[in-house]
């Protein structure tokens, strides 16, 4: 016979299954329905992380808590504007970017004549392109389609050349390059004089404009979110743990407790040890490519840009170097303070930039900052990687690994806390 | 009229003055005002201390915690009873004490995560308090002097109960 405490304590498992279910169910689905505020969630939540040392560090000081979160979120609030406002002026803007566009194509059917030896007339080029030139030829011509100007981009090309939107005239030698590109193109200077495409580029730029505005305010919207959670999170002095430990049964009491306290610290210590790298990695990019003549302005975006990537380990480091390779391959003059580093040399030394980078990276950083808690395999970081950018786009692929590394703590700390205490 | 330490006082201001003998009825700043470790700590320190310690409620039977797990934390018993537990030599459960509202236990959790030397259990409806190793080690990154002075409490109660034991070692015969 099943005494009356039995049965009630059956009921009562039944109905916390039946509520847990439930509960998971409609939590997915709310997480479904708000999955586009996941990332500024997540960014608002690593960024409070970073910032845990700093509040316990004010209040060591005998700084009141409130008075350190004020700071604290007056700070990050003033950096998001001055990043957003930085950010926004030192990007290049569409004529930049028609002519960096122009310029890379440029360049690397350039680099490839030249080191296929092609450039002289009726040369049949080298040993090389004897052997794999129609190969590499297909290579080529997708590359060029790749990153070839579409034909309204020639069009908006042909209007800057001439001076629009009071922006001045772009240089001719960039326009000599503009004609060298269009060679191997369908479409000749004339068509993109005539009036079609003309009208279509115009006829474009005006819902253009009020798109630009309703995506800002889709942005704003959306990254709102970020500040808040950042500051919910300071604010709170443990009052979230409490409620759910005070929903935990004493069984499992001291092991939560302990598994919580593990994985913040772990987690915590990851994410600002990544951050710490990830800013020495950009401070080296930015002083090295500057020491070997890269225009400030280019050397600070692409420093950036390395930085942020770093955070994804086996892939970033390659963007990094795609990038300061490829300003390298469209520069056209350098400024060096050091006498020897010359246009003809730059490749070399950019390729050695990024190597001392690499090893400082490997032998330094990322062993005294992060430990081995990136180890992940290779396999994991790929899938990550994918679907993180399906889902997310360009941030989904920068914090996708951080994200992985954070449940994989999570899972490897509940499992050794939970043998520890011969529970599993 | 009332009773007071002995001295015969006033009902109405006997009420007033008069302590609350039953710290199951005390808020838990009164409750660690009992404690050893942490009878040092100003008001203000108390109160910070009393934020960051957890209520839990045992049923008869229940584990505080068990022999061999890692300790991580120190119970007060707010109210109720616990026995502390340990194997005998034939494997049986051997009570070593049993403790009651007031007294306190684990408290070399603090410390580390040594093993349990020995397993607590609710006897009846206990109410205790759990005060976190992690939570005293984040103390003493934000409030040194508040930690270090419950660390030093606690140095004095180890400290006394080596002295005891190295006296009853020495009194034994040879």
């Amino acid at each position: 016979m099943m005494t009356s405490e039995q049965s009630r304590k059956k009921i009562r498992i039944i109905i916390y299954l039946i509520m847990a279910v439930i509960t998971a169910l409609a939590g997915f689905y709310l997480l479904w329905l708000l999955r586009s505020l996941i990332l500024p969630f997540l960014i608002g939540t690593f960024t409070a992380y970073i910032c845990f040392p700093l509040i316990d560090f004010a209040k060591r000081k005998g700084v009141p808590r409130g008075i350190a979160i004020f700071l604290l979120f007056g700070i990050f609030v003033l950096m998001i504007s001055v990043a957003v406002n930085r950010i926004g002026s030192i990007l290049p803007d569409e004529k930049e970017k028609l002519v960096l566009k122009t310029r890379l194509q440029y360049k690397i059917n350039e680099k490839y004549r030249e080191i296929m030896d092609l450039n002289k007339p009726d040369s049949q080029g080298n040993f090389l392109y004897g052997i794999i030139g129609k190969d590499l030829n297909r290579t080529m011509a997708k590359i060029n389609d790749i990153i070839a100007l579409s034909d309204q981009e020639k069009a908006l090309f042909m209007k800057y050349w001439s001076g629009y939107k009071g922006k001045p005239p772009i240089e001719d030698r960039y326009f000599d390059y503009f004609k060298k590109n269009l060679e191997s193109s369908e479409i000749t200077i004339e068509e993109l004089e005539s009036e079609e495409l003309a009208e279509k580029t115009s006829s474009k730029d005006e819902p253009g404009k009020e798109s630009v505005l309703s995506i800002i305010l889709d942005i704003i919207e959306l990254w709102i979110v970020m500040p808040f959670v950042f500051l919910f999170l300071l604010i709170d002095d443990g009052e979230i743990k409490r409620y759910f430990v005070s929903l935990i049964p004493n069984r499992y009491f001291e092991v939560s407790l302990t598994v919580i306290d593990n994985v913040n610290n772990a987690i915590g210590n990851y994410l600002r040890g990544t951050m710490i790298e990830c800013s020495l990695v950009g401070i080296s990019s930015t002083v090295l490519l500057a020491l070997i003549g890269f225009e400030l302005k280019w050397a600070i975006i692409i420093g950036v840009f390395s930085g942020l990537t770093n955070a994804i380990p086996l892939v970033g480091p390659v963007f990094g170097l795609l990038t300061s390779v490829f300003y390298a391959l469209i520069v056209e003059d350098i400024n060096s303070i050091l006498p020897f580093i010359n246009m003809d040399n730059l490749m070399f030394w950019v390729v050695i930039c990024l190597l001392i980078i690499r090893a400082l990276d490997t032998a330094v950083f990322q062993p005294v900052l992060v430990g081995n808690a990136v180890n992940l395999h290779p396999l994991v970081v790929i899938l990550g990687l994918i679907g993180g950018s399906m889902l997310f786009g360009t941030a989904g692929l920068i914090l996708t690994i951080p994200l992985i590394v954070v449940i994989r703590v999570f899972f490897s700390t509940l499992l050794k806390e939970l043998k520890d205490y011969r529970m599993i | 009229m009332g009773e007071l330490n002995g001295e015969k006082i006033h009902n109405f201001w006997g009420n007033i003055f008069k302590k609350d003998a039953d710290p199951s009825s005390l808020n838990v700043t009164d409750i660690l005002k009992m404690i050893p470790i942490f009878q040092n700590l100003s008001r203000r320190d108390m109160k910070k201390v009393a934020g960051i310690i957890y209520d839990r409620v045992y049923q008869p039977g229940e584990f505080l915690f068990e022999k061999d797990q890692p300790g991580a934390a120190m119970y007060i018993i707010k109210k109720g009873k616990i026995k502390i537990l340990a194997p005998g030599t034939q494997n049986e459960e051997v009570i070593l004490a049993t403790l009651e509202t007031g007294d306190f236990v684990g408290e070399l959790a603090l410390l580390d995560d040594s093993p349990r030397s020995a397993s607590a259990m609710a006897v009846e409806k206990t109410a205790a308090l759990a005060f976190f190793r992690e939570d005293l080690n984040k103390l003493l990154n934000t409030n040194p002097e508040t930690a270090s002075r419950i660390f030093k409490e606690l140095a004095l109660i180890i400290g006394k109960r080596l002295k005891a034991t190295n006296e009853q070692l020495f009194s034994r015969p040879l």
